[in-house]
Formats: structure tokens, C-alpha cells, sequence
């Protein structure tokens, strides 16, 4: 969160951009993974910054300048905009230093399976944005970038999960993954979804509001409660995972419009009261119960990025 | 209710202008009153549906506000990303450009 609004933000930074095919993608697959993306990852980044690196972690997670052909050209994690102008521009001076032939690949990438290659481009894609809401007797220092953070993610439906919503309820099995994935606390940090067995409370319901021919609008409404006890080491000045509880108990409200085969407009929020603190969420000393807020919008049809927890998803999405 | 979202009439009254509740947070804070647990028991109310719901066409226009993130927070969307290193590498030949790879713990467009 922290990078997307500093270095990314520079207009330096963008218009050095223009000289570069400007990527982005999750480093845990293409670290671990055996495909032939995968493959050619590992190659360049165990070059980079990272490279053979196994503590305090072994994530390769930074920024890299490749080829087209495998070459590394610069490898870094700092997002301090001047080091980032700097390393850009030294970059682009090995690339225009590198011989033609050495460039591009002698061909292209063999294609191996991605779950964004599941897209449900006749269902329901959805952006999901999660802050915190206004408190009464706010105690958090304005100054800390944490009582302002926000974060993203994305929702697939199938278009009969979609179907289901129209006809009057989600599909219990659609509501409660709606439910575990996108009650987590992830405003400031990762964190892991909820069990299936921690939701207490999964429904969205939809009533027509108004109907023009095959177009109608609807008001959706609904619930969401989750509670789950574990041990988490949770970063409050202790490396020992701590035994407690997270939650979620909040209530949905949305307007929608159908107009007879997809939606054309979906705009739902999720408002409730959060509590807990787990591993990466930066909640040890914020545990609540607070409020927080997520809406969820329709997704632009080129955001075609997975759900961060796509392995939670069913085997429908992969037909 | 619990201090913290106190009910409507039990709310304590902010300066106005307070970074503690500025204004057009009443709205909100009214929403959530119906939220909160007391004692951590879960409060029931009827909503539209027969469930719970303290939220409204209003407070939906609210919330979208205060959640969805503004033109600054978005700047780095300006960038034309490419979402997959194998769609970065594709177009890089093509466009006979090297690479530039923002790889994350969490997707860099999505969860981080």
C-alpha cells in the first residue's frame, strides 16, 4: 500500500515508465511455482537483490528490470522515489548498452495455467475496496500512515452465482466464500481468510426496486458474521503466537442494475464492527472491536486480476 | 451501546471540525450504532428483508465516499500495468522495451 502511493505516484517516475513495459504480479507463485513463467522468473530474480536469500524470509518480492529475453537489468526493494529515478535511468542505460540480439527471446514463453485464465467474463467481477470508518473518541495518530490505509482486492461470481443474486438470494456457497474472504481485516495488511467453519452468518438478498422491460434495479441486502479463535503471531512485541480471537459482524446494503443478462451497475457496501489482530495486519495494538467499511463496484472489464485468495475458489471457475 | 459508537442520543457531541468526528460523520456513526455489540453479544434489529441492516441509500453513498479511495491514492493506476509477467514479456517484444516488474507478496493491483 505504502509503494502505490510514493514512488509509483512521482511524475518522474511515470513518465520514466514510458521506456518500460510497466508489469506487476504476485512474487509467492513465481517464486514457488514449476511453470514455464515460473522457471523464468526464478532465473533472474536469484540474480537480484534476493537472490539466495532465506532469512528473516525467503520472498523475492521487490522491483525487477528484465528482458525480454531473461537478462536482468536492475533488481531492488527501496521506494524511495529518488533511488527509484536513479535505478530506472541506470537501467535503461544497460538496456540501451545490451546488443540487439541479446534482447528477445530465440522464442516465445511456453503458456502455463493461471487462474486469471479463468476470468468469468460472462459472470460478475468485482473490485473490493476495505478502511477503517470514523470512530467516536479516535485515539490513532493522524500522522501514521496506518489510520489512513486502505486496501484492494477482487470478487469472482460465476454467472449462475450472478443468476442466483438476481432471482432473489447469493447462492449460500457464493455468500459464505463472499463471507470468509471479504470480512478479513486486510486494511493494513494481509491476513488469512476465515474458515468455512467460523462464518456465522453469510446472506445477500436482492428485491427488485424497479423493473423497465428485462432491466431491473435492485436493493441488496444482507449479513455477515465471522468469528474465529487461533494463535497468531500477531507482532505485539512478541515472536510467540498469541492465542486470541478475530471477528467480523456487519451488515451489507447495495444498489445493483440488471439488465437481463449481466449487471451494468453494483455498488455494495459491508459495514460493520471488526476485532482481533493476526500475523500481517498490523492490528496488535488496534484490536477493537472498530468499524470498518468495504464496497464493493463493478471491476473495469481490463482489471482482470485474480482474487487474492483464488486457491479458496471451486473447481466451477476452472472450467 | 458500547462508548465507542454510542446510540444517537447517547453520542457524545465533537467539536465541530474535530479530526475526532468531522462533520458528515453523524450519518455514519448513526449506522453503526445499530452495529455494535454490548458485551460482545450481537445485536438483532429488523432490516428491508427481515435481517439486520443499519444501512440505507444514504449512508451507501457515505461509506462509498469514505472507503473508496480518491484520485491521489490511485495515482499509480496513471501506470498502464500489465497484470501477469507473461503478458509483460509479450507485449515487451513487441514493443521492444524491457521489462519492469513490481513483484509483491499479494498482488501489486490487488491485495498487498
Amino acid at each position: 500500500v505504502i509503494d502505490r502511493r510514493s514512488a509509483w505516484s512521482d511524475p518522474e517516475v511515470q513518465a520514466l515508465l514510458a521506456s518500460f513495459v510497466p508489469t506487476a504480479d504476485e512474487v509467492g507463485r513465481l517464486q514457488r511455482d514449476t511453470d514455464p513463467e515460473a522457471r523464468f522468473f526464478q532465473a533472474f530474480a536469484e540474480l537480484g537483490h534476493y537472490g539466495g536469500r532465506e532469512r528473516p524470509t525467503s520472498t523475492r518480492q521487490g522491483i525487477y528490470v528484465v528482458t525480454p529475453s531473461g537478462k536482468l537489468l536492475g533488481s531492488w526493494n527501496t521506494r524511495q522515489v529518488a533511488e527509484v529515478r536513479r535505478r530506472l535511468r541506470a537501467a535503461l542505460e544497460a538496456w540501451a548498452q545490451l546488443p540487439e540480439g541479446e534482447r528477445y527471446p530465440a522464442e516465445a514463453l511456453a503458456r502455463g495455467a493461471r487462474f486469471e485464465d479463468h476470468y468469468p467474463a460472462d459472470g460478475l467481477v468485482l473490485v473490493v475496496y476495505s478502511r477503517d470508518l470514523p470512530r467516536v473518541d479516535d485515539t490513532r495518530d493522524p500522522a501514521d500512515w496506518r489510520t489512513h490505509a486502505w486496501n484492494v482486492d477482487h470478487v469472482w461470481f460465476t454467472a449462475a452465482e450472478a443468476a442466483s443474486l438476481v432471482a432473489g438470494e447469493l447462492d449460500g456457497d457464493a455468500a459464505r466464500r463472499l463471507v470468509r474472504l471479504h470480512t478479513r481485516d486486510n486494511v493494513r495488511g494481509q491476513t488469512t481468510p476465515f474458515p468455512l467453519e467460523c462464518v456465522q452468518s453469510a446472506r445477500l438478498e436482492a428485491r427488485v426496486v424497479a423493473e423497465n422491460g428485462a432491466t431491473k434495479t435492485l436493493e441488496l441486502v444482507g449479513e455477515a458474521r465471522v468469528s474465529e479463535s487461533g494463535a497468531w503471531r500477531t507482532g505485539g512485541g512478541s515472536d510467540t503466537p498469541e492465542a486470541t480471537t478475530r471477528s467480523f459482524d456487519g451488515a451489507f446494503y447495495g444498489r445493483a442494475v440488471w439488465n437481463g443478462t449481466r449487471f451494468t451497475s453494483f455498488e455494495l457496501a459491508l459495514v460493520g464492527a471488526r476485532a482481533g489482530a493476526t500475523q500481517y495486519n498490523e492490528r496488535a495494538d488496534d484490536r477493537g472491536p472498530a468499524p470498518m467499511g468495504v464496497v464493493f463496484q463493478l471491476a473495469p472489464e481490463d482489471d482482470r486480476v485474480a482474487p487474492a485468495m483464488w486457491y479458496e475458489y471451486p473447481r466451477t471457475f476452472r472450467r | 451501546m458500547s462508548r465507542v459508537w454510542s446510540s444517537v442520543s447517547g453520542m457524545p457531541t465533537p467539536a465541530p471540525g474535530s479530526r475526532h468526528v468531522r462533520r458528515g460523520t453523524l450519518a455514519l456513526l448513526v449506522a453503526f450504532s445499530a452495529l455494535v455489540p454490548e458485551g460482545g453479544a450481537a445485536p438483532r434489529w429488523q432490516g428491508p428483508l427481515g435481517g439486520r441492516s443499519g444501512l440505507d441509500a444514504a449512508s451507501l453513498a457515505e461509506v462509498v465516499r469514505r472507503v473508496v479511495p480518491g484520485p491521489d491514492e490511485l495515482a499509480w493506476r496513471a501506470i498502464p500495468w500489465r497484470a501477469t509477467l507473461r503478458a509483460g514479456l509479450q507485449d515487451a517484444t513487441a514493443e521492444q522495451k524491457p521489462v519492469l516488474l513490481w513483484a509483491m507478496n499479494g498482488h501489486p493491483l490487488g491485495t498487498t
